[in-house]
């Protein structure tokens, strides 16, 4: 009975305490304060949980007017959440963004106006290019790079040795490629050439692209700063980027699996040995190196049709500053450190590929050629600018999966690019 | 006592009741303002812009509902589909359900564990439940293909997930074996209300065991019918996890159902004006399929 009792008063004095800094905390907000610090909210999609909780904690340690409050909601939530909070005034002070996602949002004039001030960044000109496009719209910036992701092509070199190619020289040409995932297929049933998860159209765009944009064709006709383009479905480069594929399917060296995976699979069996080649970016390396498995693999630039052609996707987040963030200076504070030489080196130190190309050799490429391959990957990296790109490219019902799926495991390319080319223009005129 | 004897007490008890009676029900009519009219305004509002998630909309009237039926073809198709899941999937359920409590009503300790068996996996998710399906048929780590390959067999589990029937089959599969413990409950209960000495007059008057159960139980249980095919069928025409999931609208977003592709068209086109309209459409679908079976099922019960 006295126990009942004293919980019982235990937790409505409990509640007392909860209700008075409420109520307290409401009131520091709507006063402004000049005591105590400004807490910055910072949103991330679940990806960046590990590395943005650590760089909160370094930025709070060091900073006593500023302290930074990361926010984690879950990947496939983020836009809407972030749309919803912006479009409502209830936005957050600062927003980590998968760059595929800068130009709908700048376009939509949800992020403060940073032109300035990102110019007077002593490292404006090395902020990696493709991702620092992906936050102008009519020539005003919006957004600045904050992490990077470049796809790349993972080989396993005990397996390349078993099928008679050489470990040390990783595929150079489209045909090497196919040629090597072939070859590796035929090794037996347990043993399969390349992998990608083509029923996801995040997935297929980050290692799909790569291979059109070596070659010379592209995904999108891009043009000066046009935020929505038409689709490029019907390049002759796109239908031979899918019939080199559709071969590899044909030959045993695409793995059937492949047409099935929404990218929970995206390392198809890689890390039990099983598997070729998988390409994959930075987040991957580092998956590798905390797990390392029972073989050498190297880590190269994903190839073109010619020797020496590169690409890459260039994947990774970006920071803007919501309208209607009630501190934007604090916030472009935390830009500038985030993007400054301390947050970046930290992010490096934890896989991440640096937004800056003056850091990359200094704290990344020094970690090891694998690392030298990824940056060199960020140094030829590009992304599709559009306020479509979800629709068009990520959309697991959109027209990108819909020609992995048709052309290259089905058996009509010529259709199938039609079928999606058709798709596309239709989200194209739509767009609003 | 007569009723004109006392008009003016009468008058105002029912006054005074009535006031009760709106105070009563006042939290309800708040919630439903709250929560269903105002939604359903603004959906209906929404419906006549073209309403992305952000920027300003613009006013474009009926064009949201002319485009959804004239060079939108995968809603129409989608709700072509979404009905023939529902054709499909609603006997099986129906039938099952009935034979599954027909079976667990008999008496004996057996039947309170089969019970608990049979509606067990009512209570999991639809998206862990297609998580788990997807597992099951995954060829190269589910327990379909371990089982087969450990004979020697090699069954072409993709083609279960890539073409049309095959991805149907799976999905229904799944939606039986998770949804037909729960319509066992429902049906288990209208079952019960059937008195004893009804099927015993009926077993002495000679009627077999299908005369009994389609001229004695089914028509004394016509409400709980009723209720469980209102919930079955409208349950059935909002479908969206187990596709979204299993199937992922493969081949050609032939397998996506309306509500799949009002999910699709506002989160990921961020067209909230379109999915509003798609959602008006779906509505008012729900509505004329409801009322065509209440006016039929109750129709059939006035004639007996």
């Amino acid at each position: 009975m006295l126990r009942i009792n004293r919980t019982r008063l235990s937790s409505s004095v409990a509640l007392g305490i909860a209700a008075v800094s409420v109520l307290g905390l409401s009131a520091c907000a709507t006063e402004e304060s000049a005591s105590g610090p400004v807490e910055l909210t910072v949103w991330s999609r679940s990806d960046g949980e590990l590395y943005l909780t650590a760089l909160a904690e370094e930025y709070n340690k060091t900073h006593e007017d500023i302290q930074v409050k990361p926010v984690i909601i879950p990947n496939h939530d983020y836009q809407s959440k972030l749309g919803n909070a912006i479009g409502s005034g209830d936005a957050p002070d600062v927003a980590a963004l998968d760059d595929v996602l800068a130009p709908y949002f700048a376009s939509k004039g949800a992020f403060v106006d940073i032109t300035d001030r990102v110019g007077e960044l002593p490292y404006s000109d090395d902020l990696n290019e493709a991702q620092q496009s992906q936050g102008v719209v009519d020539g005003k910036t919006y957004t600045v790079p904050f992490t990077s992701d470049n796809s790349v092509m993972f080989y396993n070199k005990n397996l390349f040795a078993q099928a008679g190619l050489d470990p040390e020289k990783a595929p150079e040409t489209w045909q090497e490629f196919a040629d090597a995932a072939n070859a590796i297929g035929k090794l037996g049933p347990d043993y399969t050439g390349y992998h990608f998860s083509a029923g996801c159209g995040g997935c297929t765009v980050f290692t799909f692209a790569p291979l059109v944009w070596a070659a010379g064709g592209d995904i999108l006709a891009s043009g000066e700063n046009e935020s929505n383009p038409p689709a490029t479905f019907d390049d002759p480069i796109v239908a031979e980027a899918v019939e080199l594929l559709n071969g590899m399917y044909l030959n045993g060296g695409l793995t059937t699996q492949s047409q099935v995976d929404d990218g929970s699979n995206y390392g198809g069996s890689f890390e039990s040995g099983q598997l070729g080649i998988v390409f994959s970016g930075s987040f991957y390396l580092t998956q590798l190196g905390t797990t390392p498995p029972d073989f050498d693999f190297g880590v190269a630039p994903i190839p073109g049709k010619t020797a020496g052609d590169i690409a890459s996707f260039a994947g990774g987040d970006v920071l803007g500053i919501p309208e209607g963030s009630g501190h934007v200076d604090e916030a472009w504070e935390f830009l500038t450190w985030a993007t400054g030489d301390e947050a970046q080196t930290a992010l490096a130190e934890q896989g991440i590929t640096p937004v800056r190309t003056d850091l990359l050799e200094s704290v990344y490429s020094s970690k090891g050629p694998q690392f030298a391959a990824l940056s060199e990957a960020a140094m030829n990296g590009k992304v599709p600018y559009s306020i479509q790109e979800l629709a068009l490219f990520n959309d697991a019902n959109g027209p990108l999966v819909g020609l992995m799926q048709n052309g290259v495991f089905g058996d009509d390319v010529p259709a199938a690019i039609d079928a999606a080319q058709k798709t596309a223009d239709g989200i194209v005129a739509n767009a609003g | 006592m007569s009723v004109d004897a006392v008009p003016i007490r009468r008058s105002r008890r029912r006054r005074s009741d009535s006031w009760i009676g709106v105070a009563s029900i006042s939290p309800a009519i708040l919630l439903i303002t709250v929560l269903f009219v105002v939604p359903l305004v603004l959906m209906l509002w929404m419906s006549l812009n073209n309403w992305s998630f952000l920027g300003k909309p613009t006013f474009i009237g009926l064009e949201n509902y002319v485009r959804a039926f004239t060079t939108d073809t995968t809603f129409v198709n989608s709700i072509v589909f979404t009905l023939v899941y529902t054709v499909i999937i609603t006997p099986i359920l129906f039938v099952g359900g009935l034979a599954l409590a027909l079976f667990v009503k008999r008496p004996g300790k057996a039947s309170g564990l089969f019970r608990t068996i049979f509606f067990t996996p009512y209570v999991v998710g639809f998206a862990a439940a297609s998580f788990l399906w997807l597992w099951f048929v995954n060829d190269s780590v589910g327990p379909i293909s371990a089982a087969t390959s450990a004979f020697g067999i090699d069954l072409d589990q993709t083609s279960w997930l890539v073409e049309k029937w095959p991805g149907l089959v799976v999905v229904i599969t799944m939606v039986t074996w998770k949804v037909i413990g729960f319509q066992m409950i429902l049906l288990l209960s209208g079952l019960q209300g059937v008195p004893e000495e009804l099927l015993e007059a009926a077993a002495i008057d000679g009627a077999g065991w299908f005369r009994r159960l389609f001229s004695v139980i089914l028509p004394l249980m016509k409400p709980t019918v009723i209720m469980v095919l209102v919930f079955s069928i409208s349950g059935s025409l909002l479908a969206f996890e187990q596709f979204f999931l299993i199937t992922t609208g493969r081949p050609n977003n032939e397998t996506i159902t309306a509500v799949y592709w009002i999910y699709n068209v506002s989160f990921t086109k961020f067209e909230l004006g379109y999915g509003a309209a798609l959602s008006v459409v779906m509505l008012v679908l729900l509505l004329v399929v409801t009322a065509i079976q209440l006016k039929f099922l109750k129709g059939r019960s006035d004639e007996d």
